[in-house]
């Protein structure tokens, strides 16, 4: 009786997870994924709240002498940036007057929304991202994602899923995230895609072989396909592999976000048939 | 089968803080950014205590729980962990419940789990999950959840005579 119990429920639940691997490929399953995650998101959230409360309450004890030291280093660093933002003044200035003259596009500026990140894989295979914006935030699959590291601003990826208070990025290292990515030194342009699980590291391919590539030189989203804004940083070249056959090299990234440590990112509230729709405009 | 509720809430509770971005934060610490797996050593903990038909439910649960939030195929959380689950109970009438017995099955499903992660990848969707993936989970992750498993033996053997009577009421 037992073990015709035990065999019933271990039939039934392995067939039960394989219809939904085999679903999950055809988007049957996507429904049921956003029913539940109406019901668990919000307490992700909290839990995510509520941690993150305990932990900033350790963390400013301890940090509090540290603190008044980076306040007066601010504070004198301020001063400095308040003169250079005079001089950034003036420079914008002369180069609006020269982009006239060059009748150079002016660069669309976008805006963006701050969102926090509630939860992320809770295996190490992936490196899924959920925050806690949604379309009642008017985000909008497709939206490019950054975020800051080092006063830097830094590709995260893009929003795959949208509900009404929370969204699912995909990030840059995933394997399944394409963009179009460009070598700023040589401009040289390519598809750059994820590698995670395998790899942390970002792999731009379709570069011609006899450019010459450089470790360290920054790599940009060039803007190709519509979705991130071009000139946006991505990492730095780590690691070139030139091969004596084939057309193209294969360069490998080191992405400027630290996934790992990342809390938070600022959604672009760019959608990507804006661009098309400007294009058409222009003719 | 009183105890499915309570138990299922504290594996959704582990599934939270699994997913949170703190929890994640350990992956900077450790090689090839891996963190130990909570919710495979409570499972190994369940089906040691409670047989296989309570772990199956339960790793389902659990497994499920962590699909809903993953970027992975959804199912394929649950399977693993159903598996898990399943074999740590038929395992529990031949073998005595034991420090030394639950690391070496948490060794050893870890192992397992990274094995099925590879098999389902590979005959799914995946396919670009290469024996390098295999082998930063094989060992990295085994060792990590083979250290934390001792803290949950303790902690689970003062709950579990709880567990136990909830069923007796």
């Amino acid at each position: 009786m037992h073990k015709n119990r035990t065999f019933i429920a271990y039939a039934s639940t392995m067939l039960l997870s394989l219809m939904f691997i085999v679903f999950s490929k055809a988007d049957f399953s996507l429904d049921i994924k956003k029913i539940y995650a109406v019901v668990l998101f919000p307490f992700q959230h909290g839990a995510q709240r509520i941690l993150r409360n305990v932990s900033d309450f350790r963390a400013s004890i301890s940090e509090l002498s540290r603190l008044r030291t980076e306040l007066q280093m601010t504070r004198e660093r301020l001063s400095l940036f308040e003169n250079a933002a005079v001089e950034y003044e003036e420079i914008k200035n002369e180069n609006k007057r020269l982009a006239e003259l060059l009748q150079q596009q002016k660069q669309i500026e976008y805006r963006t929304v701050l969102a926090a990140i509630i939860s992320k894989d809770p295996q190490s295979f992936y490196n899924t991202i959920i925050v806690n914006r949604g379309y009642q935030d008017d985000v909008e699959v497709g939206m490019p994602v950054i975020a800051y590291r080092d006063g830097m601003k830094g590709v995260v990826g893009k929003v795959i899923e949208v509900s009404r208070k929370y969204s699912k990025i995909l990030p840059v290292i995933d394997e399944n995230c394409k963009i179009g990515g460009m070598l700023e030194a040589s401009r040289a342009t390519g598809i750059l895609s994820g590698q995670n699980p395998r790899s942390l590291m970002c792999h731009l391919q379709y570069i011609d072989r006899n450019v010459l590539a450089v470790t360290n030189d920054t790599v940009v989203t060039s803007g190709f396909g519509g979705v991130f804004p071009k000139g946006l940083i991505i990492g730095t070249v780590a690691k070139i592999d030139r091969k004596n056959y084939g057309l193209f090299q294969d360069i490998y990234i080191k992405p400027l976000i630290d996934f790992s440590t990342l809390e938070d990112v600022y959604i672009i509230k760019k959608r990507a048939e804006d661009e098309f729709i400007r294009m058409l405009d222009r003719r | 089968m009183r105890r499915i509720i309570p138990v299922t809430i504290v594996l959704l509770l582990l599934t939270l803080l699994q997913a949170s971005p703190l929890y994640d934060g350990i992956r900077t610490g450790t090689v090839f950014g891996v963190k130990p797996d909570m919710l495979l050593i409570i499972i190994v903990l369940l089906g040691f205590e409670f047989g296989s038909f309570e772990a199956i439910i339960y790793g389902f649960l659990a497994g499920f729980a962590q699909d809903i939030i993953s970027s992975g195929a959804l199912g394929m959380n649950a399977l693993v962990y159903l598996n898990i689950g399943f074999a740590a109970g038929a395992i529990r009438a031949r073998i005595t419940k034991s420090l030394p017995t639950v690391l070496v099955f948490t060794f050893t499903a870890t192992i397992v789990k990274s094995i099925l992660y590879f098999v389902v990848n590979s005959f799914s969707f995946d396919t670009s999950i290469t024996l390098d993936f295999f082998r930063k989970q094989l060992f990295f992750e085994t060792v990590l959840n083979t250290i934390l498993a001792p803290l949950f033996f303790l902690l689970f053997e003062r709950i579990a005579p709880l567990l136990r009577s909830v069923v007796r009421k």
